[in-house]
């Protein structure tokens, strides 16, 4: 059904198209939330790559990898985005924290850790994080889509991971210390 | 200090609270208004996309005779009639060169053949290469067998092999009009197409071929004065080099350097995008840039370095058999 869609639209059928569109816009505007941290940024970002989206879908040639591609087409989106506004490579931006909301990432100072070793990364790391944390897709997927080494990938993903592994033991660190009573 | 796999746990986690609410449908609504406007881009590529679709490979292709080609056709005005998608690009007021299928008697397939459905080969004699919307309605000679029309794209091709350039060994004639004072993006450097879109765009055959000359990177041959149907214009060959050959690579890997991942001759004002990209390394494009009353015809034959001398003669010889009318 999807991959006839896929065929459709990229055909010039407009009507399927927008089920597609429809049916992946609330994922791929979470992709760009995280990635730039604001919501108008991500707007947008989701809006031009589902333009993109439609324009050169004739270009691909093999449906199944509509999801892959509509996901680096997003990333590419959220780039751009963040180029025009110089913001991209220092977007650091805190978090609204709503103490109200309980989850199992456990405390919110760990919430507040995980966003300032996040906020830290370079946004080519924010994405390979988001991709593979958020949307599941493995380093090699995610080295396909966005047209970089595996090698690349990993290694951006291990630092990245490592960057906020860094930021959680911090704040733990500092509650240690602030329970020991010593500066 | 967490395990590898409670951090995962914990990021993963932190990501899924993080995402926000469902995208505003106000954002769907602009991209739907902005989407329904511009046209889809690559339309060759989707060209090709479609004789590789599965059952619609070249080698599988037969000829029909005239009552089947009949009744082809019957069935695509009935699908017409009966609102069945087919293939169209979207509203807008710019230039249409890229019409939907044409119940011309000559045309011996489907503007949206099935993927099980046969195409046909084309009845040796005159074929009219374009839609009846066309500024300009171009009539080529089929004088060997084995041609397919693929209407909706105002192009014939032969011998597809579903392959890429430069191992491609087909060879195509695209057949495009467009009306008079028609603007041509012809770009300063093809894979730098998107941030080389000249000041002013050129608008008559002279014009357009000069700027084909001066692109960086396709290795364009000096354009040469023709004749084709008794309408004078240009000639011009263009390149795309070799050094974008990737072996097992997809096209857009191979132009994962160029904007987009496309490879672009030109645009044309009042469509979004690149009109004509490249395939893959080595294509060759063979135009003929013609005024026609004013409007301007571009015969863009297409072939590879592995496609047959003798199928490039036939291409040339198909594109100059052109004649025009309205």
């Amino acid at each position: 059904m999807r991959r006839d869609l896929v065929e459709a639209a990229s055909r010039g059928d407009h009507e399927a198209f927008e089920v597609l569109a429809t049916s992946v816009g609330d994922r791929l505007y979470a992709v760009a939330r995280l990635i730039l941290r604001q919501t108008d940024l991500a707007e947008d970002a989701v809006q031009e790559a589902l333009v993109r989206a439609w324009q050169q879908l004739p270009s691909l040639r093999d449906p199944d990898r509509f999801d892959a591609w509509l996901h680096r087409l997003v990333v590419n989106a959220c780039a751009d985005q963040g180029r025009q506004l110089r913001r991209w490579s220092q977007q650091v931006r805190p978090l609204l924290l709503d103490a109200s909301v309980s989850d199992d990432t456990g405390a919110v100072a760990d919430r507040e850790q995980l966003e300032r070793g996040f906020s830290r990364l370079k946004p080519e790391q924010r994405a390979v994080v988001v991709l593979h944390y958020y949307s599941g897709f493995s380093a090699a997927e995610i080295a396909h889509m966005l047209d970089i080494p595996e090698g690349t990938a990993r290694s951006r993903l291990h630092y990245a991971t490592e960057a906020m592994r860094a930021a959680l033991e911090a704040d733990a660190r500092q509650s240690t210390v602030a329970q020991n009573g010593t500066a | 200090m967490p395990t590898d796999r409670q951090l995962d746990q914990t990021i993963s986690r932190w990501l899924e609270a993080e995402a926000p609410g469902p995208l505003p449908d106000r954002v769907l609504g602009a991209t739907f208004e902005r989407t329904r406007k511009v046209r889809q881009q690559g339309r060759w590529r989707a060209l090709l996309a479609r004789l590789h679709m599965k059952g619609f490979a070249m080698n599988k292709l037969v000829p029909i005779g005239l009552g089947a080609a009949a009744v082809v056709v019957a069935l695509v005005i009935g699908a017409q009639l009966l609102g069945t998608p087919n293939g169209g690009t979207g509203s807008g007021a710019s230039p249409s060169p890229e019409p939907t299928a044409t119940p011309e008697p000559s045309v011996a397939g489907s503007a949206t053949p099935e993927p099980s459905a046969p195409a046909a080969g084309l009845e040796l004699g005159p074929f009219v290469a374009t839609g009846t919307d066309d500024p300009v309605q171009i009539t080529v000679n089929i004088a060997s067998s084995g041609w397919v029309p693929l209407p909706a794209f105002d192009a014939l091709h032969k011998n597809d092999d579903g392959l890429d350039s430069p191992e491609y060994v087909g060879a195509a004639l695209l057949a495009w009009a467009w009306p008079a004072g028609t603007g041509f993006n012809v770009y300063g450097d093809p894979c730098q197409w998107s941030t080389t879109v000249p000041e002013t765009p050129a608008t008559t055959p002279d014009e357009i071929a000069a700027a084909f000359a001066a692109q960086a990177a396709s290795d364009a041959t000096a354009p040469v004065d023709v004749t084709v149907g008794g309408f004078a214009g240009k000639a011009v060959t263009l390149h795309v080099p070799m050094a974008y050959d990737v072996p097992n690579a997809t096209r857009e890997e191979k132009f994962a350097d160029c904007d987009n991942d496309v490879f672009a001759f030109y645009g044309v004002e009042g469509e979004s995008g690149e009109v004509r990209n490249a395939q893959g390394a080595g294509q060759v494009d063979e135009l003929w840039i013609l005024d026609v009353d004013g409007s301007i015809v571009i015969l863009d034959a297409t072939y590879s370095p592995a496609t047959p001398n003798e199928l490039v003669e036939e291409l040339r010889t198909l594109a100059e058999s052109a004649t025009f009318g309205n």
